[in-house]
């Protein structure tokens, strides 16, 4: 009995200290073979994106996804110091604040490659904007006109009893773009304008949903429901000319458009993972992903437009959806210190 | 050896089989909770004084109810026109009643968007009635069986004796069914309460259940504290419950068949096929969608899925997302069968209530909670597991466990006991009673184990898509991804893939209740 | 508290279970219904309790037409053959069921259940789980509970299948004592006939409306050619000796008279018993909507009962191969080669058997 206890014990002893020296990990800043890439589950580069990076440094790139964007910086905060991956892609500006707090971050802003000058320093000189998006209205040109209404083109429109009933939006506590909504108003209204507003709309009929998918897939006229106007993003009318059926040819013109003045400016960034073993090398992946090579991938694949100041948007994007010129902009700290209580008292209203 | 220790080491050896069902309980769901609430609540008490979270809890307690009233009394209909009466078309009609218990909540979600109208309380219309959706085939199956084998001449004897056909329902039928009524309310109220993908899909702005608050504390407002501690509180609270509540294991049974020499009455029929019509429309509408481009019905969408026609939606890697949700799906019942077989065994033997109150473990724990839960768990080198492919259907299994054990507890019953003492008297040792004797015998048992651990794991989003994967995308991931992404091809497409993520796992359950009644 | 059964007649998709069926039980009678499996005893008494609509005929329970009454306005108590206790209520429960649906009061039904169980000796059964019963308590408590809330008529189906000799003497004894003691009326169905000669006042067959006569050969030609010589047109049917005067045929009539089984008997000496008195049994055919019905059985009966007082010794016949069974069965032996028969050219053999044995 005892000898075999004794034969097992050591049997158990030897295969840990294997495994110990097999997973072992390497000294700092050696080149490793493979960096992970975590980011959320719409983060869908195509395919080779990546093959450039490897080819200058013979580092493999592994994208690791999980869950949205609130998800992957909830985890990156629990596991700040130990994190999952090397590189983190996909804090915006409503969440930066936070992922900063926890110190998610080793900080590193590149410079590898000239940015767009509205973008830089919006990091706090912890992370590097990759690209950035716009919340706007979208609007079903069809279905208006069909109703005899000229687009509305200001905010201020959306609370004419012309536009009674037309607009839907998504629930700023939950959604994203809801959310950028609700900052976009506090932005042009103000602290203490926003709230009448929003009460106006609510008069005016506004329908909130659940998601992006609940409003633009069910209650967006273009696709069956009754609302022609919609709360979605600046890259949708290209989406719609690129994933047409029947196919459209890219220059055809988009079925939906944009309505520039309720545009919020989200910020997209990317940063080292504080507790990772390669920093070095993790610097020079986010290098790479505000290279012009990365960058111009990024439009047609997630529908963001790039932070790199010489790339060039696709056809598409330019025919469609050009750069909004003053979209409503808050930065991080703002939002992070405003947002619990604006986001309580629109449930309020809204509800 | 004296005889003490022989009756020792019997004991233990029964206990024995339901380690690792425990062990994946532990490793799944219970250890990840516990270092979550460990490593992140302070200040449990204040989370109850914070907005929203009341609210929560109300709502899940009052809609819990209200699911559960509807799902039962909506249930009870079909079930009585198929206990007691001969209606054509059977099975198929049990199969468009208890097949969508399996289907993913990503899938449901998107069917009931495309068919309720936008009208102001669509979303409390639209969770209760996905909850009667989901959990008509929990009071479908443990019902049924129960009450169809009340004998005829029973009801007769009771009408001989003076009692009008109300009488017989409310003196005889009801005592005989009850007890089965009670269990299925019981695990139908646990679900509706701590429901989470249907919620958080259909609640509009206003409803959350607890674990939608679970996952507004963590991932919106960043609150992990509060996350946790509902949590926990929740999952202490369910376990509790159903503990307290069955007092004999709950058991969902295939549906048997016997030869059908009941009456056939018209009026019955066409009520239950009305029901099975209403319960298609979501399906249908979703078939619609995949087909309805925006000036006309097309195949493109699933031209697309199949990879017959070049688009430019990424997403679509239908071969690989199916070879993986069907990799994680295999592993998954690798594990959780014997698991849950190995418990319903203890559970059918004897009455150790804690293998089962275990097993129910999972229903009851947040996925939010779990995903967060691993991801500071198992963190530490050399088990540095977060990432790798196999936690997936770990926590798959986990998920399909109490189910599994569910759905498997009727069949191990009907095993006659007494040929396993009988091969014992000809000289046959334990193992070889096992093999020759218990396990094909088990045969039908560790079909449906199989069937429900593959499509649970199938349509499984929650917790997978809150785990880190790498280059590892599922069918269900595949269709939110598609279903969040603006143009016509990638709704067509992205309601395709549900389509066939739902025939998927219908054909699954479909056939191993053919095959387990033959 | 009589009992009328009217021309009841009960069909199962093509089968005519019961044909016509009438039946009186006067007050305080028991009758005991006899017949073989499947001949519809069971749907009788479920026609009696009102379980079953028949397709024709009515039942009267003390001169009123009770056939569309529901079963819980007839008051019509049935014991099954597997007692049907429920299994949710204890005895006393059990038995106090009728009464509660009578609405009777608390302390009412407690004084009729103690006074039932007691007349079938189980009073200190009351409170026992019904699971635990043996199979003779079980009927007693089946029977106390059909008897509490008084019922105008008793039925019992097959009250002593399963049960061992000893426990039947017993329960036979105690269920008549009982009923009669309440003197209440009652029909059993058994398909054993010693048993119900210990319960029963009397005993009626279930003759399912058919009659067995004397028959003139015209009338049994159609019946012949039907069945006899089918698919053969040009045949005769008549056989050599139809008409002499010792020659009978009998016959099975329904209800309506129709004719729906036939047989042939003449004198005539066999071959192999030279001196003897005997006679051939010949044309043997039923119809085919009343075949397995043992009808064929009961001609050969009468008509051996004919024979034997005519004083005859020997009974034989040319019996088709595929209808050896059948004689057999009644008493008749194979004798001698077998052979080819010229009209059917069907293989036959002779039988033969003593008509008094």
């Amino acid at each position: 009995m005892n000898r075999a206890i004794a034969e097992k014990l050591s049997l158990a002893v030897l295969a840990a200290a294997l495994v110990t020296t097999a997973c072992g990990s390497s000294d700092d800043d050696s080149t490793p073979e493979r960096l992970v890439l975590v980011a959320y589950d719409s983060f869908t580069p195509p395919d080779g994106a990546f093959d450039a990076f490897t080819a200058a440094t013979g580092i493999d790139v592994e994208i690791a996804l999980g869950g949205d964007a609130g998800e992957v910086v909830a985890k990156a905060g629990l596991t700040a110091g130990n994190p999952e991956g090397d590189v983190l892609w996909g804090v915006d500006n409503t969440l930066l604040s936070r992922a900063i707090d926890e110190k998610i971050f080793d900080p590193y802003v590149s410079d590898a490659h000239p940015l767009r000058d509205e973008l830089l320093d919006t990091g706090s000189g912890v992370v590097t904007p990759v690209d950035f998006g716009d919340v706007c209205i979208n609007i079903d040109d069809a279905a208006l006109d069909a109703l005899g209404l000229e687009p509305p083109t200001t905010l201020d429109d959306l609370i004419d009893p012309r536009y009674r009933d037309l607009l839907v939006v998504s629930n700023a506590s939950t959604s994203s773009p809801g959310l950028a909504f609700l900052l976009a108003t506090v932005v042009r209204y103000g602290e203490n304008g926003w709230a009448d507003y929003w009460r106006a709309l609510v008069e005016n009929g506004v329908l909130v949903v659940t998601g992006w998918s609940d409003a633009y897939y069910s209650a967006f006229s273009r696709y069956g429901g009754d609302r022609p106007l919609v709360l979605s993003y600046a890259s949708s009318p290209p989406a719609e000319v690129l994933f047409a059926d029947p196919p459209l040819p890219d220059d055809a013109p988009a079925p939906t458009s944009v309505m520039v003045d309720s545009c919020f400016r989200q910020v997209e960034f990317a940063g080292v993972l504080r507790g990772t073993d390669y920093v070095e090398a993790a610097r020079t992946l986010v290098d790479y992903l505000v290279s012009d090579e990365f960058q111009r991938m990024l439009p047609e694949s997630i529908f963001v437009y790039p932070s790199n100041e010489t790339t060039e948007l696709p056809e598409s994007f330019r025919l469609h959806s050009p750069v909004v010129e003053n979209p409503a902009t808050m930065s991080s700290d703002v939002i992070a210190a405003g947002r619990p209580t604006w986001v309580e008292e629109w449930l309020a209203i809204t509800s | 050896m004296g005889r003490g220790m022989a009756r020792h080491h019997f004991v233990i050896g029964r206990r024995l089989p339901t380690i690792p069902g425990l062990l994946l309980v532990a490793v799944a769901t219970l250890v990840p909770l516990v270092v979550l609430v460990v490593e992140t609540v302070d200040d449990p008490r204040s989370v109850w004084s914070r907005p929203g979270v009341a609210d929560a809890a109300w709502f899940s307690v009052w809609q819990g109810l209200l699911s559960t009233s509807l799902t039962v009394a909506i249930g009870l209909v079909p079930t009585w026109i198929l206990a007691r009466r001969r209606v054509r078309g059977r099975r198929f009609l049990l199969a468009v009643f208890t097949v969508p218990f399996v289907l993913p909540t990503v899938v449901v979600g998107a069917a009931f968007l495309a068919v309720l109208p936008t009208s102001l309380d669509r979303s409390l219309l639209a969770i209760l009635t996905a909850h009667v959706f989901f959990n008509v085939s929990v009071v479908l199956r443990t019902v049924l069986p129960v009450w169809r084998a009340i004998d005829d001449d029973l009801l007769s004897a009771a009408r001989t004796l003076g009692a009008t056909p109300l009488g017989v329902a409310r003196r005889v039928v009801w005592p005989l069914i009850r007890p089965a009524v009670w269990s299925a309310s019981a695990l139908v109220f646990v679900m509706s309460a701590t429901s989470y993908g249907v919620v958080r899909v259909l609640g509009g702005s206003h409803w959350a259940t607890i674990d939608v608050e679970v996952y507004r504390r963590a991932v919106v407002l960043g609150d992990l504290s509060g996350a946790a501690t509902l949590a926990a509180t929740q999952a202490v609270i369910v376990v509790v419950a159903m503990a307290a509540w069955s007092r004999r294991p709950i058991e969902m049974m295939r549906i048997e068949s016997r030869p059908d020499r009941r009456p056939r009455r018209l009026g019955a029929e066409f009520v239950v096929w009305s029901l099975a019509a209403l319960f298609a429309v979501p399906i249908v509408a979703l078939v619609a969608t995949s087909l309805r481009s925006v000036d006309g019905w097309t195949l493109d969408g699933w031209r697309v899925l199949f990879g017959l026609v070049e688009s430019r939606l990424p997403e679509v890697r239908l071969a690989d997302a199916v070879r993986n949700s069907l990799r994680f799906a295999s592993v998954a019942a690798i594990v959780a069968v014997p698991c849950g077989v190995a418990i319903a065994r203890v559970a059918v033997r004897s009455t150790a209530r804690w293998a089962w109150v275990v097993a129910d473990l999972p229903i009851g724990v947040s996925a939010v909670a779990v995903g967060l839960g691993i991801v500071v768990t198992y963190d530490v080198d050399p088990i540095d597991v977060r990432g790798s492919w196999w936690l997936i259907p770990i926590v798959h299994a986990s998920v399909a466990l109490p189910f599994v054990v569910r759905s498997v507890i009727p069949l191990l019953r009907s095993v006659p006991t007494g040929l396993s003492d009988a091969a014992a008297t000809l000289g046959a040792g334990p193992w070889q009673r096992w093999r020759r004797v218990e396990l094909p015998l088990m045969r039908p048992a560790l079909a449906t184990a199989t069937a429900f651990s593959v499509a649970m794991s199938l349509g499984e989003f929650g917790a997978t898509s809150f785990l880190t994967r790498r280059d590892s995308t599922t069918l269900p991931i595949v269709v939110e991804a598609l279903l969040s992404r603006p143009g016509s091809l990638s709704v067509m497409t992205g309601s395709a893939a549900a389509v066939l993520l739902l025939v998927i796992t219908s054909s699954l359950v479909v056939l191993v209740d053919r095959r387990a009644e033959s | 508290m009589s009992l009328q059964i009217r021309d009841v007649s009960v069909r199962f998709d093509s089968q005519l279970v019961l044909d016509h069926e009438s039946l009186d039980v006067s007050t305080g009678e028991i009758v005991a219904v006899i017949g073989p499996s499947g001949s519809g005893k069971t749907t009788l008494l479920r026609v009696i309790a009102g379980l079953l609509r028949p397709d024709g005929g009515r039942v009267l329970i003390d001169r009123e037409d009770v056939t569309d009454w529901p079963t819980h306005r007839r008051r019509v108590g049935l014991v099954f053959q597997d007692n049907q206790l429920f299994p949710h209520l204890d005895v006393a429960d059990n038995v106090a069921f009728g009464l509660r649906m009578n609405r009777r009061s608390r302390p009412e039904i407690d004084a009729r259940v103690a006074e039932v169980l007691d007349a079938v000796g189980l009073a200190d059964r009351s409170g026992q789980s019904v699971g635990t019963l043996s199979g003779g308590e079980a009927k007693r408590v089946a029977l106390a509970r059909t008897l509490a809330p008084m019922p105008r008529v008793v039925l019992l189906d097959e009250p002593f299948a399963g049960l061992d000799d000893e426990l039947r003497t017993r329960l036979a004894h105690d269920v008549r004592e009982t009923l009669k003691r309440s003197g209440v009326t009652a029909i059993l169905v058994s398909h054993d006939p010693t048993d119900v000669k210990a319960v029963a006042d009397r005993v009626h067959h279930l003759a399912d409306g058919v009659s067995i006569q004397r028959m003139p050969v015209e009338s049994i030609r159609p019946l012949r050619r039907e069945v006899l010589r089918a698919g053969m047109e040009n045949q005769s049917v008549d056989f050599e000796g139809d008409d002499e005067a010792t020659t009978f045929h009998l016959a099975a009539l329904d209800h309506a008279g129709r004719i729906v089984a036939t047989s042939t008997w003449l004198a005539r000496e066999r071959a192999g018993s030279p001196g003897r008195v005997a006679y051939q049994l010949r044309g043997m055919a039923t119809a085919v909507d009343f075949q397995s019905r043992g009808l064929g059985a009961r001609l050969v009966v009468a008509g051996l009962d004919v024979l034997a007082e005519r004083g005859v010794e020997i009974v034989w016949a040319n019996a088709r191969d595929a209808a050896l069974a059948f004689y057999r069965r009644l008493g008749f032996t194979v004798e001698g080669e077998g052979f080819i028969e010229p009209v059917t050219r069907l293989p036959h053999h002779v039988v033969v058997r003593a008509v008094n044995r």
